[in-house]
């Protein structure tokens, strides 16, 4: 004759045997992962020696307060243009044809220590100006300028 | 050159052959040239509100989802007009959503606009995105409604009124700011909606969305509201153009996989057999997701599937066996309530012999676990003594079809009876019992000129929407199916080729039907005989007939003769070996075709063959080592007789809630406080579970691996989503280890171990084999060894020795009725929003919210006549017990018939009121012959059915999502033409 029962009594398992089993599960996993605990480690107290963890904890701790800050911030209209035009900064450099600024940039970083090493002093006139046009090298640089020029319009 | 199959079609300069009459959008998509298209969805056809599957056909700008192809067509896709068509379409999507990614919890890799917009390429948008003017719908428990992000492509529109055909949902084109309603404009939870979430899973993008995924789903969603606004401002100005932004949310949606799983599974709450992924993080179900390629449910679920996953982590849960120890149950150790379990078993079994012990498996669990509980039964114990709960149900329709057509199944698929021209429903609340395969006869009755006749006691869904409704008197469905057999007969309408090849008996079984006579049939079944005659007609003159029935056939005392009589009516007309005919027992739980299958049952091994037979008996004898009795045990219903007689005085229950779910439950308990030892292994602590010795905690499907067989005969694999809660164990391996105790060794390592054995040994699974079920592959029984499955039975005959069926003589005689005293009829069975006895779905608090309790329904006639109200309490008093409940007035039910819903484990539980009455066949217990009278308690009070339950709604029934308003409206312009005026 087994009577109907509803009452449950709970295993009592005794909380050093739960922490004994808590222990064994983590040296396991602490010991199967040697290297990248090390590691760890490593990377923590170089983080704590920086109080770099100290400012990060606190970071995490107040993670809504922070991100509400920084978006508070980020959608201020004086902030838009800044913001923005930091992305679009990126989109020009990807857009930048690297190879044939290089040419550029090479030809500017002669032209650059070349004029500092001129000693030339005094002003330069008219008829000086139409005379240096006569210099090849002079002439080749007015002429890339112009080719330029007439780029930048086209584009 | 046109041929009769195919037609030419040059897409981009290259011909192509297609299907004539084929969708121009589904070609150009089986040429892997890129078109954008949003609002298509396979599964639902073209709904033509989207406007991005620009292309041009023969000189003209046309959606292809709403073109043709025609022979020699030639197609566009990429000119420059056609790509500005494509991105105006683009852009007044992106008007109406706004893209914030990174931090949208639908950044899944999914989202259709998302994916459509990058892969086309877009990187600007020429206007601005427009906020509208509605609130976010946050009524409902299950989902909700952002009008905001909404595109207003209709799918959930077209999915709600022509694939669910709830028909709650509807896009109101005429409004400044057209946007999605539900019914007349109410909100979500007012509403007619069923919450079979099938709206949710259509959506391209996050304007609808499970509430189980929000703040969820994302790293950066979960915050609060203003500070979620800010940061999807922000999003917009760090990712100005789309490119940085799709990069940035591409990002964050991969290291989401980190975190979410997406596990395939199979549905525990009917025998549809719906599969979906199951995505969980940690412990907590983000969201049910059914996929196309589902092979029962394509994309659809009802509310339980898609929804009532809470029992998983219900917090009653049993985490370790327990031992009954004086006053109370004790927790302890596995080797503890095993070594208990194993030692009580060999006691008794040496003091009274192993037919002292009985089994009962349970068709919630999995295939490998039927067939491990009837090996532990007869290998390790030594007896035939097993069974499982389609004895409750299903039983009789399985005999009905071995005395017919040989085999104890569906004849086809889902699709087969979306296909008829002509579907009979007996007894079935199909609606509710069985949502998803409900919804494919709604579709083709609606869409496609399919007949539905439906015949049932309670005027419910599926009797609101038939051609035809007839409401024969309870138990003679037998007297009109024979009737209107005879009279297809006597009018000469019978498939006579048909019969002379594939089926015996004719002539007996002619002459059986004599008294069935349509004036004995109008006096039995108070059909009239005109339309007794409307009847017979119609099954004779369609080509294709399908046969569906359930509990209102079976749970009768002569539920395997009307089984029988469906069997032979459909032979008769010829209605077997076809597409689209057949008979098709609505399977009740979601194994409870495949417990029986794999050999839980008192006579039958696995594959249905007989304990009985020496040849079989053998063969298993050899493959484990033991001898096995010949003599079949006994079944449930048997075992209980028994355990009063003192023949049986041990018994293991698994998954079962027998004290609650078997008939008569004052004399089935009783029977638990006689037994020597009792054994219940369950999830919970169950009415049953608290008479048992010991209670062996199990784990449900989402913790396990396995398969289930759904009513199509259709094997499928459940993979393991979650880790089991505490100590439970999955029950195959708690048999194991009993069967290790009782001196068997099994070593199955896995069930797929299991399911190998049991293909080694059943001919009707030759051929399954996990490798075969992978993912969401399926096979339906029988499978040959080399992996050829039957999606359609009969093919190429009947499983008889001369290959033809047989008609089954029958006869009939009116064994139930109410009298003088007991007046009242009950009948019972499902709702939509609960499972069985409620174990489960009562642990779901959105579900309890849209029913928390049962309550029986009275008729506006009985109702007045007995001066009582909406809200009232009564008491209902059988020969066998009592309940009482709450009063719902409804016209679903009329005269003295009332129904109450089987979902409750104390005082309303209706087996209180149920007898030891069974069918004369299979001993199915005759749950729906219960006469009762009825006393008031009180005369009014507050409705058991809340004001936000589906049922106080108003659906709107339209076909599709009518975007023919949409291009009426004045301020639409066709983008193909704005294209040319801009031009």
């Amino acid at each position: 004759m087994a009577e109907k029962l509803s009452n449950v009594k709970r295993m009592e398992v005794p909380a050093e045997t739960i922490r004994q089993r808590n222990l064994e599960e983590v040296a396991t996993a602490v010991s199967e992962n040697k290297e990248a605990i090390l590691k760890g480690i490593d990377l923590l107290e170089s983080l704590n020696q920086s109080e770099t963890l100290d400012m990060l904890t606190a970071l995490v701790k107040h993670r809504e307060d922070a991100l509400a800050n920084v978006m508070r911030e980020i959608n201020k209209p004086e902030y838009a243009a800044p913001v923005e035009n930091v992305t679009k900064l990126f989109q020009i450099a990807g857009k930048l044809d690297v190879e044939e600024l290089q040419y550029f940039a090479d030809r500017m970083n002669y032209a650059v220590k070349e004029a500092a090493a001129s000693e030339a002093s005094g002003k330069t006139s008219y008829m000086d100006l139409l005379k240096a046009l006569k210099d090849p090298e002079i002439n080749r640089s007015i002429t890339m300028m112009l080719q330029f020029l007439r780029g930048m319009g086209k584009a | 050159m046109e041929n009769q199959d195919h037609v030419i079609v040059t897409i981009d300069g290259e011909e192509y052959l297609a299907a004539p009459d084929q969708n121009l959008l589904d070609l150009i998509n089986t040429t892997g040239k890129f078109v954008p298209q949003i609002c298509y969805n396979e599964a639902l056809g073209p709904v033509q509100t989207c406007d991005t599957c620009m292309v041009e056909a023969d000189g003209d700008i046309v959606r292809a989802c709403g073109t043709t192809v025609k022979a020699g067509m030639h197609v566009q896709t990429d000119p420059v007009h056609v790509n500005e068509a494509q991105k105006e379409a683009l852009d007044r999507i992106l008007e109406k959503h706004e893209l914030y990614c990174t931090v949208c919890d639908y950044n899944n890799g999914s989202c259709e606009i998302h994916n459509t917009v990058q892969e086309f390429g877009l990187e600007h948008q020429s206007r601005p995105f427009e906020p509208k003017p509605y609130e976010v719908d946050n009524s409902s428990p299950f989902y909700r409604y952002d009008p905001d992000q909404c595109i207003l492509c209709g799918r959930c529109v077209e999915v709600c009124q022509d694939v669910q055909v709830n028909e709650t949902l509807l896009i109101d084109w005429n409004r400044e700011q057209p946007r999605v309603i539900w019914d007349n404009d109410v909100p979500i939870d007012e509403s007619s909606c069923v919450s079979c979430g099938q709206c949710v899973t259509v959506c391209p993008c996050n304007a609808l969305m499970e509430t189980s995924m929000v703040g969820e789903a994302g790293y950066m969603t979960d915050h609060e509201p203003g500070l979620l606004r800010s940061m999807i401002a922000a999003t917009k100005t760090v990712e100005p153009g789309y490119g940085p932004l799709f990069a940035v949310s591409d990002t964050e949606a991969a290291m989401r996989e980190e975190r979410i799983e997406k596990t395939k599974t199979v549905c525990t709450y009917c025998g549809v057999g719906c599969t979906f992924d199951v995505w969980t993080k940690d412990r907590k179900v983000l969201k049910v997701e059914p996929q196309q390629e589902s092979p029962a449910n394509g994309i659809s679920t009802c509310v339980k599937g898609k929804f009532g996953w809470d029992y998983v982590n219900s917090g009653e849960r049993l985490t370790k066996p327990l031992i009954r120890d004086g006053e109370s149950f004790v927790e302890v150790e596995w080797d503890v309530a095993l070594d208990y379990t194993a030692k009580r078993f060999q006691e008794i079994k040496e003091a009274k012999g192993a037919d002292a012990l009985g089994f009962i498996a349970s068709s919630k669990a999995t295939n490998e676990e039927s067939y491990a509980m009837q090996k532990l039964a007869r290998q390790a114990v030594g007896t035939n003594n097993v069974d499982n709960c389609s004895r409750y149900c299903q039983a009789p329709a399985t005999k009905g079809l071995f005395r017919t057509v040989g085999h104890g199944g569906d004849s086809g698929s889902i699709d087969d009876i979306a296909k008829a021209d002509m579907v009979i429903t007996i007894g079935s609340n199909t609606a509710e019992s069985h949502p998803v395969l409900a919804s494919r006869i709604k579709r083709s009755q609606k869409l496609f000129g399919q007949k539905l006749y439906v015949f049932d006691l309670r005027k419910q869904e599926m009797g609101q929407r038939a051609d035809r409704f007839f409401q024969p008197k309870s138990g003679t469905d037998l007297v009109w199916l024979s009737a209107v057999t005879k009279y297809i007969i006597d009018q000469g309408w019978e498939d006579s080729a048909f019969i002379d090849k594939w089926v015996n008996e004719f002539d007996a079984y002619k002459q059986s039907l004599e008294p069935f006579t349509l004036e004995y049939a109008e006096e039995m079944t108070g059909i009239a005989k005109e339309d007794l005659m409307e009847i017979a007609k119609q099954a004779a003159s369609v080509d294709k007939l399908a046969i569906c029935w359930a509990m209102g056939v079976t749970q009768h005392q002569l539920g395997s003769d009307t089984s029988t009589a469906i069997s032979n009516l459909l032979l008769v007309t010829g209605n077997y070996m076809r597409e689209g005919t057949g008979a098709y027992p609505l399977r009740g739980h979601n194994n409870v075709q495949g417990c029986s299958d794999f050999g839980s049952m008192p006579n039958f091994f696995p594959g249905y063959e007989g304990v009985a037979s020496d040849d079989v008996r053998q063969r298993y004898e050899a493959a484990w080592g033991v001898d096995i009795p010949a003599v079949p045990g006994k079944d449930n219903h048997e075992m209980i007789g028994a355990i009063h007689e003192g023949d049986l005085t041990c018994l293991y229950v698994l998954g079962e809630d027998t004290g609650i779910v078997d008939a008569n439950i004052n004399y089935v308990t009783a029977a638990f406080e006689k037994l020597e030892f009792f054994v219940v292994q369950d999830l919970f602590l169950t009415e049953t579970a608290k008479y048992a010795d010991v209670i062996l905690p199990a784990v449900p499907s989402l913790e396990k691996e396995g398969t289930f067989t759904n009513t199509e005969r259709r094997i499928q694999r459940l993979y393991k989503a979650l880790d089991p809660v505490g100590d439970a164990r999955p029950d195959w391996q708690i048999i194991m280890d009993l069967a290790k105790r009782l001196g068997y060794e099994w070593n199955y390592k896995s069930p797929s171990d299991i399911m190998d054995e049991a293909a080694s040994l059943a001919p009707l699974f030759a051929g399954v084999s996990y490798d075969r079920l992978t993912g969401y592959n399926s096979l339906q029984w029988p499978v040959a060894a080399d992996g050829t499955d039957t999606p359609l039975l009969f093919t190429d005959g009947f499983p008889f020795a001369d290959n033809k069926a047989r008609f089954y003589p029958l006869s009939f005689e009116l064994r139930y009725e109410t009298d003088d005293e007991y007046d009242l009829h009950v009948n019972n069975g499902r709702v939509l929003e609960h499972f069985h006895e409620g174990n489960m779905t009562y642990k779901s608090a959105a579900i309890t919210s849209k029913m928390p309790t049962v309550f029986i329904e009275i008729s506006p006639e009985l109702a007045k006549e007995r001066g009582i109200h909406e809200g009232a309490e009564v008491k209902l008093v059988s020969r066998a017990g009592e309940v009482t409940g709450p009063v719902h007035v409804t016209d679903r039910v009329s005269g003295n018939e009332l129904y109450l819903p089987l979902n409750d484990n104390g005082k309303t539980a209706i087996n209180y009121l149920t007898d030891n009455s069974v069918d004369k066949d299979t001993d199915t217990p005759a749950y729906k012959e219960v006469a009762v009278k009825m006393e008031v308690i009180k005369k009014k009070g507050k409705s058991p059915l809340p004001p936000n339950n589906y049922r106080r709604g108003n659906p709107q029934p339209q076909i599709s999502v009518r975007v023919e308003e949409k291009w009426e409206r004045d301020d639409y312009i066709f983008p193909g033409s704005q294209v040319k005026q801009n031009g």
